[in-house]
């Protein structure tokens, strides 16, 4: 089966500095990746080219069979919003809209906002009764729990996620890893960010990135 | 969804929005005050102005002939003419449309007392009536001349200066001789206008007439309707209408009219820009901060899939919201400040006119969307990687 996604060399630079630096990477449709490394070796930078949010300064880059790397601002937004589900670790929410209207902005944001499958995106991370809340009256695992919904709601190809449980307590964790077990199951393609060795342990591969290079790739008890 | 974010986005940040909508308001205030007073104004300036008296003048046209020997041109003669009674007979019955007021004249010279005492003074006739009305800043101490006087004789003004000079005194009578021959006057008022009539005797046309040995008058002072070019249609109408006459614009007062008008226009534009680019610095700063606070939301956004022109049209909601709330408080304040101005300066209420609101709307939304375009322009260009960074 074809990569969904496929790295060549692909490296970023800010200001003269090299954040990632000739990585080639695969990842196969349906796997849970963990990429682990410590602060500053270029996971978010990766998790950001992969997420379409950035372009790289050299390589090559397909996502889904489309070569991201060579597509213009315009096309890159439209392909992320129609590709892609991004769950961060500090639950950027919108603070004045309710918890079903920030899954409704995703919605909007892709095609016509739908409150019924935004209120059943919600009812499936457990949050049905928490709808009307705003972000400030929900609980830190609350707030990622409508992230997760809000990733989904489009149903994209690929889920990335930066640090999802890195501002949660265990239970809340425990809550959020389940979740995305769930999604994994189901079939989804998890790209996930994490300095934490058991949450890499979910996943079926985790690789090492280290000063912007990967270090090695190692498949887990899972995978 | 669109308008529901705009909506919320507002209402969190509803000071914020409240100082800058009620900046747009002082400025659309005085932009919609201004606009009212300055079309009022200018129509109140132009009938304050009238005050300053007649603008036409009406003449007969002087009879020349040329004077000469054969080939020997001598220059030309002119013979001086009045306008006949039928001229006032006809502006009576038929007078043009544009004129306001109107009064006839007839000069004269006469003889103030007799003997020794006596003095050459100029008479004026006049229809007292109409000279009041095309003169109203004329001041009488005493009393204006009763046309018919109930018993003794005819009654009229004497000029400031031929009071003081002579010593003509109110309630004083005098006698005066003139080519139509003698009678005898009472001063009813002394006169004060701070022009040639303070060395006249004003009265009545009619025993003016009588005692200058005149049928017609020397001349007709009108006031008409609007500016130069009118002035002159007017009076080439005059001419064509009454034959024999000649008709002048008399051209200070008509050009003092334009210049005083344009120059209380202008120096309301000037204030009003002044306070509208002070609200344009109010809703700037009020639209940078709020981007500068809603990056990482922004940024959010776009990581969600919102195209540049999404976060722009959201943004130009919200300074339209601003401009439209502002022009309309702006506008219902301005009139009622413009009614008060008017109430108290011109002691009547303005006309309120048609396109006051959407003028005033339309300045306030140019001046929220002008000041909104920087700060728009720099929401557009957050780039979500950055945000997401934490940069």
């Amino acid at each position: 089966m074809e990569p969904i996604i496929t790295a060549h060399a692909l490296t970023k630079r800010y200001n003269g500095t090299t954040a990632l630096d000739r990585v080639d990477l695969t990842v196969a449709p349906g796997e849970w990746l963990a990429i682990m490394g410590p602060s500053g070796s270029g996971k978010t930078t990766l998790l950001n080219l992969i997420g379409c949010l950035d372009l790289p300064s050299e390589g090559k880059l397909l996502v889904a069979g489309t070569e991201v790397s060579r597509l213009s601002g315009k096309d890159l937004t439209r392909f992320r919003r129609e590709t892609v589900g991004l769950v961060f670790q500090q639950f950027y929410l919108v603070p004045y809209l309710t918890a079903l209207e920030n899954v409704m902005l995703a919605q909007y944001f892709h095609s016509i906002a739908d409150e019924a499958e935004a209120r059943q995106a919600l009812d499936e991370v457990g949050l049905g009764g928490r709808l009307r809340h705003l972000p400030s009256q929900l609980s830190g695992g609350e707030q990622q729990r409508v992230c997760i919904a809000r990733a989904l709601i489009n149903e994209p190809k690929l889920v990335l996620a930066d640090e999802p449980t890195g501002n949660l307590d265990r239970a809340n964790e425990d809550l959020v890893l389940g979740l995305f077990k769930r999604l994994h199951e189901q079939g989804h393609t998890v790209v996930m960010v994490t300095h934490d060795p058991e949450v890499a342990g979910l996943a079926q591969r985790t690789v090492h990135l280290d000063h912007g290079r990967l270090a090695e790739a190692v498949p887990t008890a899972s995978g | 969804m669109l308008l529901r974010v705009v909506l919320k986005s507002l209402a969190r940040r509803r000071l914020r929005v409240a100082v800058a909508a009620l900046a747009v308001a002082l400025g659309s205030l005085l932009v919609s005050s201004l606009a009212v007073l300055s079309l009022s104004v200018a129509q109140q300036a132009r009938q304050e102005l009238r005050a300053y008296g007649a603008n036409l003048l009406l003449v007969p046209q002087s009879v020349s002939a040329p004077v000469g020997l054969g080939a020997l041109g001598m220059g030309t003669v002119a013979e001086a003419a009045e306008l006949p009674p039928a001229t006032l007979e006809q502006l009576a019955s038929s007078p043009p449309t544009d004129v306001i007021a109107y009064a006839p004249f007839v000069y004269g010279l006469a003889r103030l007392g007799d003997g020794s005492q006596s003095a050459d003074v100029v008479v004026s006739g006049t229809n007292l009536a109409q000279a009041q009305a095309l003169s109203p800043w004329w001041q009488v101490a005493g009393a204006w001349p009763a046309t018919l006087p109930p018993t003794g004789p005819r009654q009229a003004l004497v000029g400031t200066d031929i009071s003081q000079k002579l010593g003509v005194a109110i309630g004083q009578e005098i006698a005066l001789s003139g080519p139509g021959g003698q009678s005898s006057w009472r001063v009813s008022g002394v006169l004060s206008t701070g022009g040639s009539e303070d060395s006249q005797i004003v009265m009545d046309l009619a025993p003016a007439q009588s005692l200058l040995g005149r049928q017609g008058v020397d001349l007709v002072q009108l006031r008409a309707q609007g500016r130069q070019p009118a002035l002159e249609a007017t009076a080439r109408g005059l001419e064509a209408a009454i034959p024999g006459s000649q008709a002048r614009v008399v051209r200070q007062v008509a050009s003092a009219e334009s210049s005083v008008v344009a120059k209380v226009q202008g120096l309301m534009a000037l204030v009003a820009m002044l306070v509208l680019v002070a609200a344009s610095l109010a809703v700037f700063s009020t639209m940078a901060t709020t981007v500068l606070e809603r990056t990482p939301e922004v940024g959010l956004m776009k990581a969600l899939g919102a195209s540049p022109n999404r976060i722009g049209l959201m943004f130009t909601l919200e300074a339209t919201a601003i401009g439209a709330a502002g022009g309309l408080t702006g506008f219902a304040l301005g009139l009622a400040v413009a009614q008060a101005i008017g109430k108290s300066v011109f002691g009547s209420y303005l006309p309120a006119s048609l396109w006051a609101l959407p003028a005033t709307i339309a300045v306030a939304l140019a001046v929220a969307l002008l000041a909104s375009l920087w700060p728009i322009r720099r929401a557009v260009r957050i780039e979500a990687a950055r945000i997401l960074r934490g940069e």
